[in-house]
């Protein structure tokens, strides 16, 4: 087992542990989200390993239709959930960027802040590049500060991303 | 309204400029224009001089001026599928050597010859129902460029509509990334683009519009990924991005191989699109090639980053 699923699974027992306590009906509600959550980024990693000639491959493979449609059933249950995976350590990149290509999916305004938190110095740049375009895609009023500082951000990506979507204003 | 321009003279009084007239002016050209009023002017001239003290009038009547025949913003006009796109219509002014924008006059005039192609409202925005050709008119009277008398005729420009067909993922650049950390976990080298693309239609001009989910296959029994871009759907200038596109390996040393190809479909509201454009990909450790083809010439491109060989 590598370290990505090792956090996956890591992240998974924890949610077993709170599941395994007498709840009232809205946390076994949230606990049930929680898990279709854990299980669909949990396949959608695994999707990204394979071999050729031998030699381990890793490439982002996007989620399936079933599982955005999934995600999207789960509406704002799904946020919570998703939020908790940009937090994780270590962050390897692709499991940030699934939540955040997820939380776009779900597209509302709850998402704003976990997208907010993608947008961190601390994730990876295309998964930062990613929420920006989400955050502007959920409100446009409320990204504008964001795209204006993106402007002069350290990543080229970014910067370009900044760009982009400044000319989407106008 | 009343101009002494006897007293602008001996005054000096300046223009919204700053500019005044010459002390020593005894004669010369002006014109009058109705800035509010457009299409039709309502605006008439008439001379009196009650102070011959300085200078005198020669009478006569000013010419008129008008438009040469007025034309739309947009012939013809691309309408996304299922999109919205605005018209107007614009009048050159022979006077004033300028275009003028004339279109309230036509608002409430408009019409598509065929409905089932294109509707379009009060105001000109024209709405795409299937994909496909008509024409619009619209029509309204305003005053010509027809000397001496600059009538008052009515017109009734048209042009060509064009509801897009989305046929091609056209790609402006593509910028090399960061190699995600899950790579470095797994000591993994490899490299990651970020592909820019925008739709076209079978005309190869951009169809600008909102909302539209490309989608992918890579034909490896995963079936349609309609939601793999970013963002899931297109923005309104009709632009995504496939991010991150590439592979890395766990091996020492260079190595290389095939990667997936790429078919592409392109869904708006219930009505999905084959795309011709389709890629290539070769994926090394340290490097990476990705090959857009499908497209006309031009508009096909290979992306090489790195070694690849």
């Amino acid at each position: 087992m590598n370290q990505s699923q090792r956090s996956l699974l890591r992240a998974l027992l924890f949610s077993c542990v709170i599941a395994c306590t007498p709840l009232v009906s809205g946390q076994a509600s949230d606990l049930k989200s929680s898990a279709v959550i854990d299980q669909i980024m949990a396949t959608a990693l695994s999707r990204c390993y394979s071999t050729v000639g031998g030699v381990k491959r890793i490439s982002f493979v996007s989620p399936t239709n079933e599982e955005f449609a999934e995600v999207e059933a789960l509406g704002q249950k799904a946020v919570a959930p998703l939020a908790r995976y940009l937090d994780l350590q270590p962050k390897n990149g692709f499991t940030q960027l699934f939540a955040v290509k997820f939380l776009m999916a779900i597209g509302d305004s709850s998402t704003l802040g976990p997208l907010k938190r993608a947008f961190a110095q601390d994730q990876w740049e295309v998964t930062r590049a990613a929420a920006l375009s989400g955050i502007f895609a959920a409100s446009h009023a409320e990204a504008k500060p964001y795209v204006e500082a993106a402007l002069s951000d350290s990543s080229q990506l970014v910067r370009r991303r900044a760009r982009d979507l400044l000319n989407l204003y106008q | 309204m009343w101009i002494d321009v006897g007293k602008l003279i001996r005054e000096h009084v300046p223009d919204k400029n700053g500019n005044v007239l010459p002390a020593n002016l005894t004669s010369g050209p002006y014109e009058l224009r109705d800035l509010t009023n457009k299409g039709i002017g309502h605006l008439f001239e008439g001379k009196i001089v009650y102070d011959k003290t300085y200078g005198h009038v020669t009478y006569g009547c000013g010419s008129c001026c008008g438009y040469n025949a007025p034309y739309f913003w947009y012939n013809p006009l691309e309408i996304p599928p299922g999109g919205v796109a605005g018209n107007g219509v614009y009048a050159y002014d022979a006077c004033s050597s300028s275009v003028d924008d004339l279109s309230d006059l036509y608002w409430g005039t408009w019409t598509t010859a065929n409905q089932s192609i294109a509707t379009v409202d009060y105001y000109a925005y024209h709405t795409g129902v299937a994909v496909g050709a008509t024409t619009s008119a619209a029509h309204a009277s305003i005053q010509r460029n027809f000397r001496p008398t600059c009538p008052v005729d009515p017109t009734a420009p048209g042009g060509n509509d064009n509801v897009q067909k989305p046929t091609y993922f056209f790609s402006p650049s593509a910028v090399h990334v960061a190699t995600p950390p899950v790579c470095v976990q797994e000591g993994a080298t490899g490299y990651f683009l970020d592909v820019s693309y925008y739709v076209a239609d079978s005309t190869s001009a951009r169809v600008s519009q909102s909302g539209m989910a490309p989608g992918e296959n890579l034909g490896d029994g995963t079936g349609w990924h309609d939601a793999f871009a970013t963002p899931p759907t297109t923005r309104s200038d009709g632009s995504f991005d496939d991010t991150p596109n590439g592979s890395c390996y766990v091996t020492p040393g260079h190595f290389c191989a095939a990667a997936a190809s790429q078919s592409f479909r392109l869904t708006n509201g219930s009505t999905v699109f084959s795309i011709a454009t389709n890629t290539t990909r070769r994926t090394c450790t340290d490097g990476i090639s990705i090959v857009l083809q499908g497209n006309p010439t031009a508009q096909n491109k290979t992306y090489t980053f790195g070694n690849v060989q």
